[in-house]
């Protein structure tokens, strides 16, 4: 999350002096503070001459920082083992061609394929994918708490539930690739979000019924904004249960399963 | 067409003029993604001779997308002047260039050879220009226009106030305004990006900012930027707007893409001209980018500058108050780093004053490219230089509605305070009746929104 | 229900000491951008005003119930709706006529004439608050971000409510109510016959009469200054009210329920009802409407501690009670809660507050969930209900693990209820369809969760049907004290 002074309503933004260009007099302080407090927005950062003050240019650092490790980092070892999830790559080769690149993190490498065939249940109604995508900090701070959520979801419904992977450098359509070699119904990626300087850790969850390779985006549904400050990630899982649901009975997903007002969006 | 280099050194052939223009740009990820970028610096440097060498003619003979197959081809053939045009058409792009940079060429030497121009030519000289020859260029160009208040003018830089915010709250939209013209930023337009692209977030938006403006009697104009389509059922409901927007493309299916083609913007044009609430005669707004029309899948094999470049061409016809890239906006896939940002920011506002509309830039990354807010003051110091006609600032730089990074509010004074330059006059005389603005500098009243409520 | 996803028609209806009135709204809903967010009332637009008619009484204790019925009739008719268009609004008795003995049949068969889902409401708390949003006090203390209090005086009562807009995250342009203070004063305490001779006198106005050694009598001429001697100790109380604590003993003989213990700094008054909005526009005669009313209004003009308010005019012309009660009292849930629309709408579903199990330990989530059972068991025949619900205010963490407990602990709790009877669970926090799918496995009982709402013991629910794409329910909470 953003570490900026607007989290914080006890300590006023702007105190020290006329130079950075506030009035200190208390009623228009208040005013200032009402402004800084319900806007998401950097106001009443203050300046320095016509520079921002140290601080407001500290902390937005500080806070692009968080969102360049996000993107740069990789998710570790330790989450993939505690769900069981199989390690998959995509024909990228590193970060930089991963950004460059869309089109190689849309498929797997060969040795992947094989891993897939060897270590993946065939023909499940529900394949779950995990991918990196721009936010490794999203995969790390949500998949904990939604995964759950969702795998006990889908049991208690019974719904058949593949062997859930981990797909590094993967773009939104590496579903594809993934749940057509496994011939699934269904297919759920959960991937990071491009991060933002107020938070890293958004999640956005893809479905799509009837994965094939070079569907187009539209025949997806997706759930995003999936973190702490959002959609909370367990409440997501259970959105995902039932949106499932939905998929399996009307064979569809995407446009063709309803125009609704989730939000659709093609970034990744 | 099999095409040589003059000096065929290098051994190299090319198929196409198409394939000339694209391997002859500077390195872009975006034209590596479709595939059609030079293999080698060597085959880069190649088809930059072999440019160098082609005639004006040949570029207006081969335009990149057939005009029987594209309507922006037949909007930018159908602008030139003829008589102009056969003045220079023996000329190469070297020549080109050459009468560009030579000693003694101002604008109104430019200006008399703009109309024989067409977008291909422009984008072809501008692939052999370094970036100081882009500055140079630009700065000797003086493209400006009227709506409610003049941008573009000798001694002034612009700033959009683009004041958005995540859930379209008007309260927030009018604080973030307030904060702005308490920096001094907002001649160019109020501008704000709608999240929901509806008649009734447009016309609130547009209603809000009309309103403040008159409280305040702010010498500026107001725009909201979502479909147009969406802005003309506003207007036509009554909604107050300054100025109509649109993105733009470089080609008819990247249009489309966009919702968009020549006949609805002729209607989104004539609107604006009898039913916006400014006083003109400018009244149309436009954003673009190079790598758009790849990201739509519409780029017709052609590479991401001439397009942009096809983008100015359309422009021109709606005799536009505001044209801006949004540099880096797109992604790393198209524009990599700082360094390919800068390059295609220089290029942008060339080819945009070349074409003859009054260019500014969104100087901006997204927290996937490997660029940082080093990168974008940078652009900004060149092109404040160059005399780019005015810049988009946000909050802090940080827009937290489209998630990523412009410049800062802040960056307008201290522009202003390195290139001695100020605002559009009026601006300037209401920033000093607001006591913000004193010989040239901010006062220490500015900055605090408060002084707006 | 209705057909348009972006909008809903609310009724509200007041049926007052004095007056009884009908209008209709529209209510925008939007899902705001983002998609988490869950969908919101953004706009409410009145698009017919009834009437300003007489309650009509078969005689001093009882209300004529067809007539007020005939009357509702007559405005939704004249607004041009059916009941079946109707999507949600309310029906609130006011003033003493909740005090009447056919009150709550009253207000039960009116709600039930005017629509599928709308909501039988009585108490002056209640009445306080939705007064207070109907005149704009809330929403001007949301705007400024100051504490401003509503003042109602109506007929029989005087109903202040107290909203804080200090921003603490709420949706866009709410503000909390922090208090209401009620009192048994108003305009009509007193009445004159049409000869003006006092046709009446309410306990309230006698008891205040009596302690001022004021001799007023049924059938005397009126004596002019000792009626304005009896407003003036009105505007008194009223002001006392306001001002204090501590405070006077005949204020607090007179009050309605619990006085706050202490002080609070305003930054703004509205006065709104019958007779609160003739303090800013006093009538010609202060008879015209026979009774008490019209010098009430002066004494509070005129009242020294008044005149040194920050007074505020109000948004509404009307009643402020029956604008708030036709587009304030419907609230939307979350965008992702766990229901079985089979069971939809529930109405009158009493609450009891769980209260806060943040802090709790697993081991220790079963005691407030138990106690609030017991407390839904032992003051509610539980045969005559839609269902029951329990309001929980934080559940923690939002972890599964900690969801999967809570869900444990309620499952248990729910133990002691027929197995029949719906539950209504409802979290402040966003995490409603997770606690949903988890009761679902643990319980076989009909259930409904929903979250991003408060509900406080001895409040009741109506539940609505989800509204057309937008995955919400609209909800009415309310109270029925009569």
């Amino acid at each position: 999350m953003a570490s900026d002074s607007h989290s914080d309503p006890d300590e006023p933004t702007v105190e020290n002096g006329s130079e950075v260009g506030i009035d200190t007099d208390a009623e228009s302080n208040e005013r200032l503070r009402r402004i800084v407090e319900r806007n998401p927005t950097r106001l009443g950062v203050g300046r320095a001459g016509p520079r921002p003050t140290t601080e407001a240019l500290l902390e937005f650092r500080a806070d692009h920082g968080v969102a360049r490790d996000a993107v740069h980092s990789r998710v570790s070892d330790d989450l993939l083992e505690e769900f069981g999830l199989v390690r998959l790559r995509t024909r990228v080769a590193d970060t930089d061609q991963y950004l460059a690149r869309p089109d190689l993190g849309r498929e797997l490498d060969a040795e992947s394929l094989e891993r897939l065939e060897r270590d993946c249940d065939p023909g499940p109604e529900v394949q779950i994918v995990v991918s990196d995508g721009l936010s490794s900090s999203a995969v790390e701070a949500n998949v904990p708490q939604l995964l759950p959520a969702l795998l006990d979801g889908l049991e208690a419904r019974g719904v058949s539930v593949g062997t859930p992977v981990f797909v590094e450098f993967g773009r939104v359509d590496v579903m594809d690739a993934v749940g057509e070699e496994l011939e699934a119904d269904c297919c759920v990626n959960l991937i990071g979000e491009r991060p933002g300087l107020r938070t890293a850790e958004s999640l956005s969850a893809y479905l799509v019924y009837g994965p094939e390779r070079g569907s187009a985006t539209a025949k997806k549904s997706v759930v995003s904004n999936i973190h702490d400050g959002g959609l909370p990630p367990v409440e997501a899982g259970a959105e995902l249960v039932d949106l499932i649901g939905e998929m399996l009975d009307a064979e569809a997903s995407g446009v063709d399963l309803r125009e609704d007002d989730r939000e659709f969006r093609t970034e990744s | 067409m099999a095409i040589q280099t003059t000096t065929p050194a290098a051994g190299d052939r090319f198929d196409s003029v198409v394939e000339v223009l694209a391997k002859a740009n500077e390195g872009k990820t975006g034209d590596e993604l479709a595939g059609i970028a030079a293999d080698s610096d060597a085959e880069r440097v190649a088809a930059k001779r072999a440019l160098a060498g082609m005639r004006l003619e040949t570029l207006r003979e081969n335009p990149v997308v057939p005009a029987d197959e594209d309507e922006v081809t037949r909007v930018i053939q159908e602008a030139v002047r003829e008589p102009i045009y056969d003045e220079i058409k023996d000329w190469t792009v070297a020549d080109l260039r050459e009468h560009l940079v030579a000693t003694g060429t101002g604008e109104r030497e430019i200006a008399a050879i703009r109309p024989g121009l067409t977008s291909e030519m422009i984008a072809a000289v501008t692939k052999l220009m370094s970036n100081l020859d882009l500055a140079l260029v630009t700065s000797r160009m003086e493209v400006s226009a009227r709506c409610n208040t003049t941008v573009g003018e000798a001694g002034t830089l612009s700033f959009r106030l683009q004041p958005n915010d995540p859930a379209d709250d008007v309260s927030n939209i009018i604080d973030a305004t307030r904060e702005g013209l308490s920096y001094g930023a907002g001649d160019a337009v109020i501008g704000v990006n709608p999240v929901q692209d509806s008649v009734e977030t447009t016309t609130r938006i547009l209603e809000a900012t009309h309103e403040f403006i008159e409280e305040w009697d702010v010498p500026t104009q107001n725009c909201c930027l979502s479909h147009v389509t969406t802005q003309m059922d506003a207007i036509r409901e009554g909604a107050p707007a300054d100025l109509v927007f649109q993105s733009l493309a470089g080609t008819e299916a990247g249009n489309d893409e966009f919702g968009v083609d020549v006949d609805l913007l002729d209607e989104a044009h004539d609107l604006a001209q009898r039913r916006c609430v400014s006083s003109g005669p400018n009244v149309m707004y436009f954003e673009t980018g190079q790598g758009a029309e790849l990201s739509g899948d519409a780029h017709e094999g052609v590479d991401q500058l001439t397009l942009e470049a096809r983008c100015y061409g359309l422009a021109k016809r709606y005799d536009p108050f505001l044209v801006n890239t949004v540099v880096g906006f797109i992604g790393p896939e198209y524009l990599y780093d700082g360094r390919q940002v800068i390059r295609a920011g220089l290029e942008d506002v060339f080819m945009g004053q070349l074409h003859g509309i009054p260019m500014g830039i969104d100087a901006c990354y997204t927290n996937h490219m490997q660029a940082d807010q080093n990168d974008i003051e940078n652009l900004a110091v060149l092109l404040a230089a160059a005399g780019a006609n005015y810049f988009i600032t946000v909050p802090m730089g940080d827009d937290v509605m489209l998630n990523y990074q412009s410049n800062s509010y802040h960056d307008a004074a201290a522009l202003w305070e390195l290139f001695d330059l100020g605002p559009a006059p009026a601006f300037r005389e209401w920033l000093a009746e607001m006591d913000l603005w004193l010989e040239g500098r901010l006062t220490e009243r500015a900055g605090d929104p408060t002084i707006f409520t | 229900m209705n057909a348009d996803p972006k909008s809903l028609t609310s009724v509200g209806i007041d049926v007052g000491t004095t007056t009884t009135h009908t209008v209709v709204s529209r209510l925008r809903v939007e899902t705001p951008p983002g998609g988490a967010a869950s969908p919101e009332i953004v706009d409410r637009e009145i698009v017919f005003r009834g009437p300003v008619r007489e309650t009509p009484l078969l005689d001093r204790e009882t209300i004529d119930v067809e007539g007020v019925a005939a009357f509702v009739e007559r405005d939704l008719e004249a607004a041009g709706l059916e009941p079946a268009a109707v999507d949600t609004g309310a029906v609130i008795v006011t003033g003493e006529t909740a005090r009447r003995e056919n009150a709550e049949p009253l207000v039960h068969r009116v709600a039930a004439d005017a629509g599928r889902f709308v909501a039988a409401t009585a108490g002056a708390d209640l009445e306080a608050v939705l007064a207070g949003r109907g005149s704009g006090a809330a929403a001007h203390a949301a705007e400024t971000g100051g504490t401003v209090a509503n003042v109602d005086v109506g007929g029989g009562t005087t109903n202040v409510a107290i909203f804080d807009g200090r921003f603490d995250g709420r949706k866009r342009g709410e503000s909390r109510v922090l208090e209401t203070r009620c009192l048994d004063v108003g305009g009509r305490l007193v009445r004159f016959d049409d000869d003006g001779r006092i046709g009446s006198i309410s306990p309230p106005a006698g008891a205040l009469a009596e302690a001022l050694e004021l001799p007023l009598a049924v059938g005397d001429e009126p004596d002019d200054e000792l009626l304005a001697g009896l407003a003036a100790a009105m505007a008194d109380r009223i002001v006392d009210l306001l001002e204090v604590p501590p405070f006077d003993r005949l204020t607090r003989e007179l009050a309605i329920g619990e006085l706050p213990t202490d002080p609070v700094s305003l930054d703004g008054v509205v006065f709104s009802g019958g007779v609160g909005r003739l303090v800013d526009s006093p009538p010609a005669d202060p008879f015209a409407h026979g009774d008490l009313g019209g010098l009430l209004a002066a004494a509070l003009r005129e009242h020294e501690r008044v005149r040194s308010w920050p007074v505020l005019e109000s948004a509404e012309d009307l009643r402020a009670t029956v604008v708030g009660a036709g587009t304030e009292s419907t609230t939307l849930s979350g965008r992702t809660i766990s229901i079985e629309p089979d069971l939809l709408p529930l109405r009158n579903v009493p609450v009891a507050d769980v209260g806060d199990l943040a802090g709790l330990e697993e081991s220790r989530l079963r005691e407030p969930l138990e106690a609030a059972v017991a407390r839904l068991r032992e003051l509610h025949d539980l045969h005559d209900l839609d269902a029951v619900a329990l309001s929980v205010a934080d559940v923690g963490p939002l972890v599964y693990e900690r969801l999967g407990s809570v869900a444990d602990a309620l499952a248990s709790a729910l133990e002691p209820l027929p197995p029949s009877l719906p539950i209504v669970v409802v979290v402040r926090q966003n995490c409603a369809k997770a606690l949903g799918q988890l009761l679902e496995r643990r319980s076989e009982r009909p259930l409904v969760a929903l979250d991003e709402l408060a509900a406080r013991d001895g409040d009741y629910l109506d539940v609505g049907a989800p509204i057309a794409g937008h995955d919400s329910v609209p909800v009415v909470v309310k109270t029925l004290a009569f």
